[in-house]
């Protein structure tokens, strides 16, 4: 590990700041630990009644919304901020269908006349309902790594904002592919 | 004409004058009095309850995040923070005086003397109710607690804060963020706005748990126990955000200290010449980074336990999942509270010995591997709920880990074997702890040990065990830490007669108080009870007493610091003539901590005639000009 001498060389004050933003979503993967493991505590291994259609959907708009959010970094490094702009409204949009679909299956079984204190759809409340905590702190970040790029303008040596909130939101997706595989098929 | 133009203020200016009387904290109490208001009036209309038409549980909840957000922002968090994030500029805080202490700021020794004034003050607080629990046990009657509740719930907010606000901060927070750039030799730390933020959760959640009982009581203690929450009254849910409030600022600075220990070490400072305090503070960050969000999650799903209501931990779901999700963090926070203790001792004792540190490297390993057992030895505060077959592999690991922490003992031991030991009030305070702590850690064996601790479980012993470790251990060192960083601080002294004095009485108060712990309950004296069996009353009137005249000694050493700190005698530099580094600096410390930043040539534990200085002198570095 790297030992600064006044070091203000950007580059390594940015490890640094990278560093400790990975030791935080680090420590943020306890959270989904901890409900995991009460999901087996309480539920053990069964499925709930909720829509296999619908899991895989919202899976699949998350792992696009984070893939496009990452290539909004991309685009910064070409010096094109109006595509990292546009890639980043599509990367929302996307997370904003899976967001919207997540409450559509609460909904539905709110309307479906199974108690909600049944384990399963307790253990699903729960464990979307941080996800969706989650998931609007991420689109926060997004909406204002978008703004900030078109009002200060990043450029390819400079845009951590950006890279800070595409982290979140990867971490966001792969929260919902935890969660999918949790509560849809294991 | 044109001299007149000149002497009328620009726009800005104005502006900025009319708002110079509103202190921050004044703003953030505006706000989130505002967001707990609008958010709890909405939730009361989108959800009413006929019980509570003003305050329902859901509103509350919800006007307590919408009171959080209105108070992070009014402190400053929506110039400093939000607004940057928008690309705006962050304006440049100019606070100083005593104004800078009720501002956000990102000067790590502001935001450290911020953490100890809130541990200090909140000590004292827990520590007054400490008194009227006391109070109420010098008769075995009901006396100023008229019903168990109220005294239970006494009980359960003094623990809670002593814990969350004064064991697990005022050695981390409030020291680790004050010293650890300086005794690395930065110039800040790596998140400096976060951390600005971070320290102002720690009053809301103090007045959180502080005003839980409006809500009804709450007679879990500081553990929250399950299924006892799910029939409490709604303070139990001020219990979980209080807490919730007090971790994340918790989780923030073991973040930033962590990183900052990683990438703002100045040159030559490699692992093996780290300060034993810095390695204390890097462990306990870790244990924080890896447990805080644990018990965050367990406290938010049992928050939904009485909200929704769900049935996770109550009497129809798992109770005991919560107590083991509990000691799974219970336990490494004990740990969290001692091992900044331990290190102090290894920090303090080679300067005041003149001795180099014996066996340095084990001594830091002891402090690694406790980091690493801690999470193994949770279940012994549950021998009374598990399979006979379930309680060899904890017990064993409860023994081995005093293996570790007998390494960094035995380190302060072995540097103090044939030293000549000058007896100042900071070594005084650390024999103390070395004292307290060992009596914690022998009465820690016995409660290891099984057929012991079912005897023992719920009695005074384990209260007089913990209290011995965590005041005896962690409140002793923070004191020798206060005194022997108050040339630092300040660039003042205390006086040896009032320091030694009053380290002498609390020293004796506490072991006339909580040894008399260890017979109450060996004799049967239960924890949780208000009122007890008569032939009890004797021995818990003394122990009150002792108590009051315990408390009274804290307060005493808390005014000589104060008076120290404001009007002591002016000190020379590094009076203690210590080798770390935030010595190498001028006392109190400017603003970017060092004009030339230090190098590190040597290691700072190692004393002799013939030993070179660990750090090389300015000439020897090219006199760098700050770059600030």
């Amino acid at each position: 590990m790297g030992i600064q001498n006044g070091n203000d060389d950007p580059a390594y004050v940015l490890r640094g700041v990278r560093t400790g933003f990975g030791v935080f979503l680090a420590s943020q993967t306890v959270v989904f630990i901890t409900i995991i493991a009460v999901r087996f505590l309480m539920a053990y291994g069964s499925v709930g009644p909720y829509s296999q259609a619908l899991g895989a959907v919202i899976t699949v708009l998350m792992v696009a919304s984070a893939l496009v959010a990452r290539t909004s970094r991309q685009a910064v490094k070409n010096g094109d901020l109006s595509a990292m702009a546009g890639r980043l409204v599509v990367a929302l949009a996307l997370g904003a269908a899976a967001f919207l679909l997540v409450l559509l299956e609460w909904v539905a079984l709110r309307q479906s006349g199974i108690a909600m204190t049944t384990p399963t759809l307790e253990v699903y409340f729960t464990l979307t309902g941080f996800w969706l905590l989650y998931a609007l702190i991420g689109g926060f970040l997004l909406i204002a790594a978008r703004a900030r790029g078109l009002r200060v303008g990043y450029t390819a040596a400079s845009h951590w904002d950006l890279e800070a909130a595409t982290y979140f939101w990867t971490f966001v997706a792969l929260a919902w592919i935890a969660v999918y595989l949790v509560l849809y098929v294991l | 004409m044109a001299q007149r133009q000149a002497q009328v203020p620009s726009p800005p200016e104005l502006r900025a004058k009319a708002r110079r009387p509103m202190v921050p904290v004044f703003r953030a109490v505006l706000w989130a009095t505002i967001g707990f208001v609008v958010i709890n009036a909405m939730a009361a209309w989108l959800d009413p309850s006929p019980n509570s038409p003003y305050l329902p549980a859901v509103g509350a909840v919800a006007g307590w995040f919408g009171g959080l957000i209105g108070w992070l922002l009014g402190i400053g968090g929506y110039e400093h923070v939000i607004r940057p994030m928008f690309g705006h500029p962050a304006p440049v805080s100019h606070s100083t005086g005593w104004r800078q202490y009720f501002d956000f700021s990102t000067n790590h020794k502001v935001i450290g003397t911020q953490y100890l004034i809130f541990s200090t003050a909140t000590f004292f607080w827990a520590g007054l109710i400490a008194m009227a629990m006391r109070f109420q046990l010098m008769s075995w009657r009901p006396t100023i607690f008229q019903y168990p509740q109220n005294y239970l719930n006494a009980v359960g907010i003094h623990g809670t804060l002593m814990m969350f606000t004064v064991a697990t901060v005022a050695m981390i927070g409030g020291l680790g963020n004050y010293m650890v750039p300086l005794m690395i030799g930065a110039r800040e730390t790596v998140f400096p706005k976060a951390s600005g933020l971070s320290i102002w959760l720690v009053p809301i959640g103090v007045m959180t748990v502080t005003m839980s009982p409006l809500l009804g009581n709450w007679t879990t203690g500081w553990r929250g126990y399950e299924p006892l929450a799910a029939s409490d009254g709604n303070g139990m849910l001020f219990y979980y955000l209080g807490v919730f409030a007090l971790t994340t600022s918790s989780l923030i600075v073991s973040l930033n200290l962590t990183t900052t220990i990683i990438f703002k070490r100045t040159k030559g400072m490699t692992w093996n010449r780290l300060p034993i305090f810095v390695w204390g503070i890097l462990t306990v960050s870790l244990l924080n980074i890896i447990w805080l969000p644990e018990i965050q999650a367990a406290f938010i799903i049992s928050l939904l336990d009485k909200l929704i209501p769900f049935n996770f931990f109550n009497a129809l779901g798992q109770p005991l999942g919560y107590a083991e999700l509990f000691w799974l963090f219970g336990h490494p926070e004990v740990y969290i509270v001692v091992v900044p203790a331990l290190a102090m001792w290894n920090e303090l004792l080679p300067v005041f010995t003149r001795k180099s540190l014996f066996a340095r490297p084990m001594a830091v390993l002891g402090l690694v591997f406790v980091m690493m057992l801690s999470g193994m030895v949770w279940a012994h505060h549950m021998f009374t709920n598990m399979r006979f077959s379930e309680m060899l592999p904890f017990s064993f690991f409860t023994e081995m880990i005093s293996i570790p922490t007998g390494f960094a003992y035995l380190a302060a031991i072995g540097t103090l074997w044939k030293s000549r030991l000058r007896l100042t009030t900071p070594a005084l305070l650390v024999l103390m702890s070395m004292f307290n702590f060992l009596i914690g850690g022998l009465t820690g064996l016995f409660l290891a040990d099984v057929p012991a601790n079912l005897q023992l479980h719920d009695t005074f012993f384990v209260v007089g065990h913990f209290h011995y470790t965590i005041i005896g251990g962690m409140v002793f060192s923070w004191m020798a830490a206060m005194y022997y960083w108050l040339p630092k601080f300040t660039g003042r002294t205390y006086s040896e007669f009032w320091g030694k004095l009053g380290a002498i009485w609390v020293f004796i108060t506490f072991n006339l108080t909580f040894s008399n712990f260890f017979i109450l309950g060996l004799r049967g004296m239960n924890r949780w009870v208000s009122s007890y069996p008569h032939y009890l009353m004797s021995e818990n009137f003394w122990t009150s007493i002792y108590a009051f005249l315990l408390g009274a000694g804290f307060l005493l050493n808390l005014v000589h610091i104060l008076w120290a700190w404001n009007a002591g005698p002016k000190v020379k530099e590094n009076p203690w003539e210590a080798k770390t580094l935030e010595w190498h600096t001028s006392s109190p410390p400017p603003a970017k901590n060092f004009d030339v930043l230090p190098e590190v040539v040597g290691s700072f534990y190692v004393y002799g005639d013939q030993v070179p200085e660990p750090v090389a002198a300015a000439s020897q570095i090219g006199g760098r000009a700050p770059s600030v």
